[in-house]
């Protein structure tokens, strides 16, 4: 880091509500995850995979945010549009493959090593992706050893994560996934944050930050996409309640 | 060669013969004929079948498990052609619920007891209500048999409760291989009826059976629980038929109730 980089100061209440956000929407994820190998055909399970992969991107993205809101710069900042939503996309389309490789027929490690790491470098690539985004009078300089390590975290914390949801049964299934599942995407993100140094520009900040999406709409996005995802909890929560009763002896 | 007729109720008419065709191919049979209607029942669906009788348990297992199919009866193609027509109602004691078990259901050609299907479905809905105190009611039923038709009344019964149990709350998740299964599935859901269960290097061993010490068989006596584990385990479908035997049960002396497993 340079000595005339501008500083990130973590909001802590910011920065642990990022942490609820994706340990919710882990679980949203995680618990439609499951259903993948009970599908009785293609089409239940293409909707299980893309309903669950889209909550977890939806998550990741979320949390991503929250933590960007969180991060407190001396520095104005606005987010391209495109890239942002690419981020979100790449995020989806990345844990879809995961889960669908993790709940594809007989459960072996070797599936949820796929898996995890489709869904690892999906959070890394969701990350990265948001952190180009950024506009700004100041460049992003990355210690590449430490964002290895963020790499390495989100994989590993994404495989357990899955190993969790698809091999455990109960408490340990529901709730361990979950919560491993958040520390996955958030140690990736804080861990990503601390490899990054931001130099500032002689760039005039209005200019920098011209035509990208500011905090207020940001916000929005985020209390939308975290409302759908408690909504979405409680809806699996009742079906999945009405289902067990309905089961014939 | 057998020729074998089966007839199965489903909720959904799509992809049902699709499905089913391919777990008779996948077990050695051939689709001779086949005829679907929509009737009160649901869509029920009558195919005549001809392949090795010895993969036949097999492919009732598939059958009775598949998620499409929510009762089956099987019979052997002669004894169908004098079977009432498809639109009748079936007899009840001779209906074949989705977690049936073939090997003492099917109309077997040794003269093993058979389980009492009519007995059985009373109890059912009352171990339904009461899951899981659920070994008093059980042990009266089991008391009230003649003894030649306990050991397969109760584990039929037992076999039914274990699927139950499975579909409630073990079915969503990855398949497991059996070693998981035991340990993730098996073992919570019977520690759940049994505080007194451990699973060790050498099976499940049950501490605290109720079956054990009252009477009912002079061997081993927890045929409920062995039934249990086996609907537990056939439920999924992808297992095969693990067999589980008693190796040593209190009731005949030993010191617990020890299940053991072998795929």
């Amino acid at each position: 880091m340079h000595d005339h980089s501008i500083q990130c100061i973590h909001d802590p209440l910011l920065a642990a509500l990022s942490y609820l956000v994706a340990v919710l929407g882990s679980y949203t994820a995680l618990q439609l995850a499951i259903g993948i190998p009970t599908a009785t055909d293609a089409r239940d399970r293409t909707r299980a995979v893309v309903a669950a992969g889209a909550a977890m991107g939806g998550a990741i993205w979320a949390m991503h945010f929250i933590a960007m809101l969180a991060c407190q710069m001396d520095l104005q900042v606005s987010y391209d549009v495109a890239l942002t939503a690419l981020s979100a996309l790449i995020g989806m389309a990345s844990c879809m493959a995961g889960l669908a490789i993790a709940g594809s027929g007989v459960f072996t490690l070797q599936k949820i090593g796929i898996g995890g790491a489709c869904m690892g470098l999906g959070v890394a690539g969701m990350h990265y992706t948001g952190m180009a985004a950024m506009r700004m009078a100041a460049t992003i300089h990355y210690d590449f050893s430490i964002v290895a390590i963020s790499v390495v975290i989100a994989v590993v914390a994404s495989a357990v994560a899955l190993w969790l949801a698809f091999n455990m049964r109960g408490v340990a299934q529901m709730f361990g996934s979950a919560l491993v599942m958040g520390v996955a995407v958030c140690g990736m993100h804080y861990v990503g944050m601390f490899a990054a140094s931001f130099e500032p520009t002689e760039e005039n900040p209005a200019s920098a930050i011209a035509g990208g999406i500011g905090g207020a709409y940001l916000g929005a996005t985020i209390f939308g996409v975290t409302t759908v995802l408690l909504a979405t909890v409680l809806a699996i929560s009742v079906v999945r309640q009405q289902r067990r009763s309905l089961v014939r002896i | 060669m057998a020729d074998i007729e089966f007839r199965v109720v489903s909720d959904r008419r799509e992809g049902l013969l699709l499905e089913l065709g391919r777990l008779i191919q996948t077990s050695g049979f051939n689709l001779l004929r086949q005829r679907m209607a929509r009737t009160d029942e649901g869509v029920v669906l009558t195919m005549l079948v001809r392949g090795p009788e010895q993969n036949l348990l097999q492919l009732e297992d598939r059958i009775g498990s598949h998620a499409l199919v929510q009762s089956f009866e099987a019979a052997a193609a002669e004894a169908a052609a004098h079977a009432p027509a498809p639109a009748a109602a079936p007899e009840p004691a001779r209906a074949r619920p989705q977690t049936d078990h073939p090997a003492e259901a099917h109309a077997a050609p040794t003269a093993a007891p058979t389980p009492d299907l009519v007995r059985v479905e009373p109890l059912l809905a009352s171990i339904a209500r009461e899951y899981p105190n659920i070994f008093n009611r059980v042990l009266t039923f089991e008391h009230a048999l003649p003894l030649a038709q306990r050991e397969a009344t109760t584990r039929y019964a037992g076999s039914r409760v274990g699927a139950w149990i499975y579909k409630r709350d073990y079915a969503l998740g990855a398949r497991l291989g059996l070693a998981d299964s035991i340990r993730h599935i098996a073992f919570p859901a019977m520690r759940h009826l049994l505080r007194g269960t451990e699973l060790g290097d050498e099976g499940l061993r049950v501490h605290n059976s109720p079956f054990a010490g009252v009477g009912l068989h002079r061997n081993t006596a927890c045929h409920f629980l062995r039934g249990c584990l086996e609907g537990l385990l056939n439920e999924p479908g992808h297992l095969g038929r693990p067999r589980i035997v008693e190796t040593q049960c209190r009731n005949a002396g030993g010191d617990v109730c020890l299940f053991t497993f072998a795929a």
